[in-house]
């Protein structure tokens, strides 16, 4: 006979509780995490899409805040982050670096490359660190935040952290790809414009340029990936539409260079390709599932192809 | 590398630890205790729970779900109205479903290596190429499906009606990551009354926050620390930081997957469900076998049951024999893992593990030597042991490749400073690897404190807890690394 094992265990009504007090306990301590954890809980409402559900958890977030704020619930917190050494951006020494020139590095004086972006850099960042200390000449390190981009810097805003991030590590190549989070609505002085609009692209050129510019003043040299070709085809015009952007905004600017990642990674009649053929001419899965991000022979392919344009100018042996 | 993780709080109910998830579960958790004492209501009710749940990660997957219910029940159904071809008509439910996990599963597999053969002797490949996504959950459904089929067969359990299946199959607090639960125990559950004693609050809650805090806040602090960088770019560390790595990922696989099965458990309590236990400190294991009795433990008596069995009762399960049984399984179970070396290799050292536990005790009897006593220093020397050979399969069911798991391997060679492992890091893994070694009855311990304490102080601990995890946690919640299977 099979034991009854959902049985024999703890048959003490002390432990046990009627539905109705269930549901008030659960309640209360939904009610209390809330309260104690109102401002990143607002923060986060506050990173969703624009939209009736936005609206509504920033609607409740904010009341909690405030109440939160109030009563002191959010004491507890604040406390926390300080201790982690949460919440602020590192000031570095205050004295932001300026653009070097471009050099010939040495195992002596390597080139220090910082590669940052959102989700898409993840085996990117790791390709190209990998492949940079194979080179002997340069140092490399990686930032990936996932979900993030240009449109909404409330959810990470890149300009200070990178502006901080210089501050702290200096740099003298930045390699930045985001934008994959970016086909969304865009907020300006007059609201949310939807993307694609006139409106639309002119405040994200905008964005792009300033960054562009902030990053010109801190680095030698920024190399900007753009977005490759996704599998949705809607993915993909939208890519399309923010490589635009990119590529005219790196073009007026001499301290800014425009990979392309789009055509590289389309198949042979020009749409998308899963599979591609490797350094070694096999055919490899270069792209996830998903249709938009990179598999590790995949990032393989884009970090060889940053580095052999860095390489032409950085005059890098590989 | 900075890697801080945004994935949205607000997001998927799929993922337990969102504020989504906690506001569908108080109107679940509502309504089906309001609608317990009407069968049909109460069943459907859970029902359409379990697919809104899933269908928020993707609609089109509920008529998945929804298929594989209707085969399952139609095979169970035939073997009622056809009772002398029952094995027959099983059998052909198990492949139905086997071709159904494995399309999804293994038809990407497929045709990247036929698209390869193809391309290296210059021609196109006959069959075309389609992104199929991995639908959450299926390898896990699946099983269930399966082992019920056996179960009719094997006489354990009768057909269920099509809303009871449907309701077993579909129950969310398992339906992402398990535990494999069967139709023998879930199945007299939907009939039993509700239990006039009550709810085991204390302990579903106790369940639920333990599993918040090893998920959210030590498996991503792991994550983060070191495990995600080093299998990025073993280039840049050293012997040491590679082997806390190696520790590290075998801290954080546990605390992440037992962390999700906490959560189930507990949720499935709240609904007034018992599901059955998939971890009992399994880095204390003094074997290899032993690993696999406390780890996933419903995982290996589905592959016990279902696999070795049957195999060895046609293969016999003479000395040699199940040996290679054991490491033919293993190599299976690490290919339902996923389509790839590193997870044959994986399994491949389990079931080697297990192989050669089985000769040596075979030969220790068939020789009249007595087994040593597992006590003092051979107890813990065949634990580290275990363990080692566990951390390094993990290394390989961790990497992307079979070059990279060995990269940082080649790491342990490359002796040099640590800065990556930190104080912080060693406390952490410490206290991991500690816990093993509490005793069984140390969480009823907790449980019954935590129960005496009045209503509203609960709700405030619990309140409490939600900050720490959210204090101490990551921005965001990666999800678990089971899903994936």
């Amino acid at each position: 006979m099979m034991t009854r094992w959902w049985r024999v265990r703890d048959e003490n009504a002390r432990f046990t509780r009627t539905p109705a007090v269930t549901l008030a306990i659960m309640a209360g301590a939904l009610l209390g995490g809330a309260l104690l954890n109102a401002e990143p809980l607002a923060e986060t409402a506050s990173a969703q899409p624009a939209g009736w559900v936005r609206s509504v958890a920033v609607g409740a977030a904010d009341a909690l805040a405030e109440v939160s704020d109030a009563v002191g619930l959010d004491e507890p917190h604040e406390a926390l982050d300080d201790l982690l050494g949460r919440g602020e951006i590192a000031p570095g020494d205050g004295t932001p670096p300026v653009g070097g020139v471009v050099f010939v590095p040495t195992a002596e004086r390597p080139a220090r490359l910082w590669i940052a972006g959102d989700s898409l850099v993840e085996t990117i960042g790791a390709a190209i660190v990998n492949a940079a200390a194979a080179t002997g000449v340069m140092e490399a390190r990686f930032e990936v935040q996932f979900s993030s981009g240009i449109t909404r810097p409330e959810i990470y805003d890149w300009s200070r952290q990178l502006a901080a991030g210089l501050a702290t590590q200096p740099a003298d190549i930045l390699i930045f790809m985001v934008g994959a989070n970016d086909g969304q609505a865009i907020e300006t002085a007059t609201g949310f414009v939807g993307f694609g609009t006139d409106e639309w692209v002119a405040e994200y050129a905008r964005r792009v340029g300033d960054l562009m510019d902030m990053l010109g003043t801190r680095v030698s040299t920024v190399y900007w990936i753009g977005l490759p070709i996704a599998a949705d085809e809607r993915l993909a015009v939208r890519f399309a539409v923010m490589n635009d952007i990119y590529r005219s905004a790196a073009e007026e600017r001499d301290s800014t260079r425009y990979i392309d990642v789009f055509t590289a990674f389309a198949g042979p009649d020009g749409g998308y390709a899963a599979l591609l053929p490797d350094a070694t001419g096999r055919l490899e899965r270069v792209r996830d599932p998903d249709g938009v991000h990179f598999t590790p022979a995949g990032a393989e392919l884009v970090a060889e192809l940053v580095l052999g344009v860095i390489g032409e100018v950085w005059e890098i042996e590989r | 590398m900075g890697r801080a993780r945004r994935y949205s709080a607000l997001g998927g109910i799929v993922l337990f630890p969102t504020v989504t998830f906690a506001i569908f579960f108080m109107v679940v958790f509502a309504g089906a205790w309001i609608l317990r004492p009407h069968r049909v209501a109460w069943r459907a009710f859970l029902l359409a729970a379990g697919w809104v749940f899933y269908a928020w990660w993707d609609y089109r997957f509920v008529a998945l779900l929804a298929a594989s219910i209707t085969l399952n029940h139609l095979a169970a159904r035939a073997t009622l109205r056809w009772p002398a071809r029952q094995r027959l008509v099983v059998t052909l439910g198990i492949v139905a479903n086997l071709v159904l996990l494995g399309f999804f599963k293994y038809y990407g597999f497929f045709v990247e290596s036929l698209e390869r053969l193809a391309d290296s002797i210059g021609f196109t490949s006959p069959v075309p190429f389609l992104e199929v996504i991995l639908p959450v959950g299926i390898s896990f459904f699946t099983f269930e499906a399966i082992a019920y089929l056996v179960e009719i067969r094997r006489g354990v359990v009768t057909p269920l009606p099509l809303l009871d299946l449907a309701t077993y199959l579909s129950f969310f607090p398992k339906l992402t990551s398990g535990p494999i639960t069967r139709a023998s125990e879930f199945g007299p559950q939907l009939d039993a009354p509700a239990d006039e004693a009550g709810i085991e609050v204390s302990r579903a809650l106790w369940l639920v926050g333990r599993g918040l805090f090893k998920k959210v806040v030590i498996a991503s602090y792991l994550g983060e620390a070191l495990v995600d960088e080093l299998f990025a770019t073993p280039g840049q560390f050293s012997a040491g930081e590679a082997l806390v790595g190696i520790y590290a990922y075998t801290a954080q696989i546990y605390v992440d997957f037992s962390g999700y099965t906490d959560m189930a458990i507990g949720l499935a309590l709240l609904l007034g469900f018992r599901l059955p236990e998939n971890f009992r400190s399994p880095y204390i294991a003094t074997s290899v076998r032993d690993f696999w009795s406390r780890w996933h433990m419903t995982l290996t008596r589905w592959i016990r049951d279902f696999m070795f069995w049957p195999l060895a009762k046609r293969t016999g399960n003479r000395r040699y024999i199940a040996a290679v049984n054991m490491v033919l399984v293993m190599l299976l179970v690490g290919l339902w893992h996923g389509a790839g070396w590193t997870f044959i290799m994986w399994g491949g050292i389990h079931g080697v593990g297990l192989a050669v536990e089985r000769l040596s005790r075979e030969l220790r009897r068939a020789r009249g030597i007595r087994r040593p006593r597992r006590s003092g220093w051979r107890l813990w020397v065949n634990r580290l042991v275990t363990f080692h050979v566990v951390a390094l399969a993990w290394v390989f069911f961790r990497a992307h490749s079979l070059e990279a798991a060995f990269d940082v391997f080649a790491r342990l060679g490359n002796f040099g400073p640590a800065p990556a492992v930190t104080w912080v890091l060693v406390a952490v893994l410490v206290a991991v690897f500690g816990m093993q070694f509490l005793p069984d009855d140390w969480t009823d311990r907790a449980v019954a404190s935590f129960a005496r304490l009045r209503p509203a102080v609960q709700a405030a601990a619990l309140g409490v807890a939600l900050l720490v995890v959210d204090a101490f946690g990551p921005e965001g919640v990666p999800p678990f690394i089971y899903f994936r299977f």
